[in-house]
């Protein structure tokens, strides 16, 4: 959220700016971190075999904590995190919670697939 | 926080000033086999070797509990789950955190001594099925010892809690983790592991205490040609399970290393054909060598996740007219075994919870269920339920206590039950790291109280009272001398019942779920009891309440001024207080 907000201001603020002020005093890019994104987006959506692997990789990663309904970590299902934001929860774990980091043990494809697979609504 | 999470990762042992002064020799392998006439302290997990968690301390009585008081209390700093057991030995409380950060208090007014904080590998949560827990240490001459959560078995100076030695068990990144606390049998550190969940073959490791030498390693599961390998199908074994998660119990007479195993993987009992040894059992090995004497399956080819990870309490108790050296244990599967220490005979048992439906009974002479295959869930994407006992037992990992002048034993239970869904064969994939349960699980509360304690005399065969909990009972017990029961329960009470009548005597509000284990000590004629506060392990999953992450101890006086020790600090001992104004 405060990533979003950052940008639309920062975005907000350039275009004043370019009325008015010279190139140079442009408002720096905003960039919040330095992991080499594959993806912009998610490239699964609505991609069938990606929601089977996400399906099965939530089962054998997240599934435990999660569960289905929340457990020791938040029903899923229900998360407000979108996108990249998701993607990065998941790649850097959460600081004083029991979320842990699991980059180099999924890869970035690996969590769109599972992000994929909660946005698709169960079949039961 | 930031600061101190750097730190955290940095490994860095945080030595606060408060020196161990006029330390007394750590206790020898001479002390712990006679632990049991150390009335003042807490030297085992169990108290004695025998795991009986009975104190012979009777300052505090059912006539004056009620006057118990909180003389001083601790933050420990996690938020993530308490469940250890403290130790005690001149003066000094040694005690364990979430993330096996390990602390040295005062005993009497708890200053802290030193704390150690092993560094945390990123990712490291991600082979933690239940929680970053931690049950307790171990202490044996100069060292005291920690099991860490990357799955290290560390040495530390009692004196300033230094790093003496670290010994891995086993590489994380697969699975393997540690939560329980040490072990010492004869000069030796036995070191147990968790990863039933992600196919790690279970498996002890000893190592001299003093060197860290490693001495033996005992697999649970054995390999091919081994007695007990045919039942395990093609290369199931490799990926079995039978984690060792807990502490032991040892007879120094027998010779015999108690220990309980963890249940096999994946969940789907149909994929693995067989019995299934030594899954869900409770193993003896001669405590020299560590090899394997005897094994008794509690549930064979377990479907279920019924874990047999408790170590047994030993008692010497008269059953039919006949004497035994018995080995006591509370199950996950709902019943309360008896067996032949010496042996490994079935003797009998008695279901702890109601509606057990898994099983359509034990055999009387052998103790083996008969399985009602209607409560299997298969390896087909079926949902079986209602399953009783619920995964999470019956009677779980927390230790239960026992009375040796009533021949009473004090069980925490639980009255739940479960869905299981088994997925099909094509889903239940083995891949180092990650989850190897093949099903999904759900717990579910049925009509009434879910958490019930209940006493029960072993010898009559009879249960005596219980005392009842909206929410499952999660904590250890405690038993004493003058005829009281200590446990605490999730709503945060830590209570204390007279062990005849389970009247429930005297509560404490400790503001968070009770998740570890209640000791007992005596400093200057004053009697002591200590407890861990702190929800955030495995029980957190099934209810919301406060997380807290707290050490209280109780008297039944307060202490005075002078004694609390408030005197004698200055600034400059504080860590990261303030630099003085620098001269110009």
């Amino acid at each position: 959220m405060k990533f979003f907000l950052s940008v639309c201001l920062a975005f907000a603020l350039s275009i004043a700016a370019a009325q008015a002020i010279p190139q140079a005093h442009q408002p720096p890019k905003v960039e919040v971190d330095d992991y080499p994104w594959q993806f912009t987006e998610n490239p699964f959506k609505g991609d069938a075999d990606a929601i089977e692997r996400g399906r099965s990789l939530y089962r054998r990663t997240c599934y435990i904590c999660h569960l289905d309904i929340g457990g020791r970590g938040p029903d899923l299902r229900k998360s407000a995190l979108k996108g990249r934001d998701f993607i990065r929860v998941t790649l850097n774990g959460k600081k004083n919670t029991q979320m842990p980091a699991w980059k180099g043990k999924l890869s970035e494809a690996d969590m769109w697939a599972i992000l994929t697979y909660l946005e698709t609504p169960p079949a039961r | 926080m930031n600061i101190a999470s750097l730190l955290a990762r940095a490994g860095m042992v945080l030595a606060v000033c408060a020196p161990v002064a006029g330390m007394q020799a750590g206790p020898s392998d001479a002390d712990l086999v006679k632990a049991d006439k150390n009335r003042s302290e807490w030297l085992i997990y169990g108290r004695t070797y025998d795991n009986q968690r009975f104190s012979p301390l009777t300052q505090i009585t059912p006539k004056n509990v009620s006057q118990l008081r909180p003389i001083w209390a601790m933050s420990l700093g996690t938020l993530d789950g308490l469940e250890a057991t403290p130790l005690v030995h001149d003066g000094t409380m040694y005690v364990t955190s979430a993330y096996a950060n390990v602390f040295a208090f005062n005993a009497r007014n708890g200053r802290m001594l030193w704390k150690f904080e092993p560094e945390q590998p990123e990712g490291l949560g991600t082979v933690l099925c239940c929680g970053p827990v931690n049950r307790g240490a171990a202490i044996h001459g100069d060292l005291v010892y920690v099991l860490t959560l990357d799955a290290k078995l560390v040495a530390l100076n009692r004196k300033d809690g230094k790093v003496a030695w670290s010994k891995t068990l086993g590489d994380w990144k697969t699975g393997i983790s540690a939560t329980g606390a040490p072990y010492i049998v004869k000069g030796m550190v036995i070191a147990g592991i968790g990863g039933g969940e992600y196919g790690v073959r279970g498996f002890l490791k000893a190592f001299d205490a003093v060197s860290g030498a490693e001495k033996w390693t005992a697999y649970t599961i054995p390999g091919p040609g081994e007695s007990g390998s045919e039942s395990w199908p093609g290369e199931t074994w490799k990926t079995g399970g039978g984690a060792t998660w807990q502490s032991g119990a040892y007879d120094p007479e027998l010779n015999l290393l108690y220990w309980g195993t963890g249940n096999p993987g994946p969940w789907n009992s149909d994929l693995r054909a067989g019995d299934n040894k030594w899954t869900a059992s409770l193993i003896a090995l001669n405590a020299d060598s560590g090899q394997f004497q005897w094994g008794y399956q509690y549930t064979p080819n377990d479907g279920w996740d019924y874990d047999g990870n408790n170590a047994p309490i030993l008692a010497d108790v008269t059953i039919d007219g006949k004497k035994i050296k018995a080995a006591l244990q509370s199950n996950r599967n709902g019943f309360f075994y008896v067996l032949d220490r010496t042996s490994g005979k079935f003797i009998y048992a008695e279901p702890t919870v109601t509606g057990i439906n898994w099983t359509k009974g034990l055999d009387p002479v052998s103790g083996r269920p008969t399985v009602n295959e209607a409560m299997r869930p298969l390896a087909n994407g079926k949902t079986v339920l209602p399953i009783v006992p619920g995964l999470e037992g019956g009677t779980n990992w927390f230790p239960m206590a026992f009375n040796p002048d009533m021949g009473v034993a004090f069980v925490p239970t639980n009255q739940w039950a479960m869905a299981l869904t088994g997925y099909n064969p094509k889903d239940v994939i083995y891949e180092p790291g990650k989850v190897y349960m093949g099903m999904d699980y759900k717990m579910h509360r049925l009509p009434g109280p879910i958490g019930h304690l209940k006493a029960f005399d072993v010898q009559k065969k009879k249960w005596l009272w219980q005392i009842v909990s909206p929410l499952p009972l999660f904590a250890g017990v405690l038993a004493t001398k003058s005829g009281l029961v200590f446990t605490g329960d999730q709503l945060g009470f830590f209570f204390a019942a007279d062990a005849k009548s389970g009247k429930v005597l005297w509560r404490f509000q400790t503001g968070s779920g009770v998740n570890a284990s209640p000791v007992t000590y005596e400093l200057d004629g004053k009697q002591y009891v200590a407890i861990l506060s702190g929800l955030g392990g495995d029980p957190s999953f099934y209810f919301k309440q406060p997380k807290s992450g707290m050490l209280w101890v109780f008297a039944l006086d307060n202490l005075s001024p002078d004694a609390a020790g408030a005197g004698d600090w200055s600034v400059e001992e504080i860590e990261g207080a303030l630099t003085p104004v620098p001269s110009k």
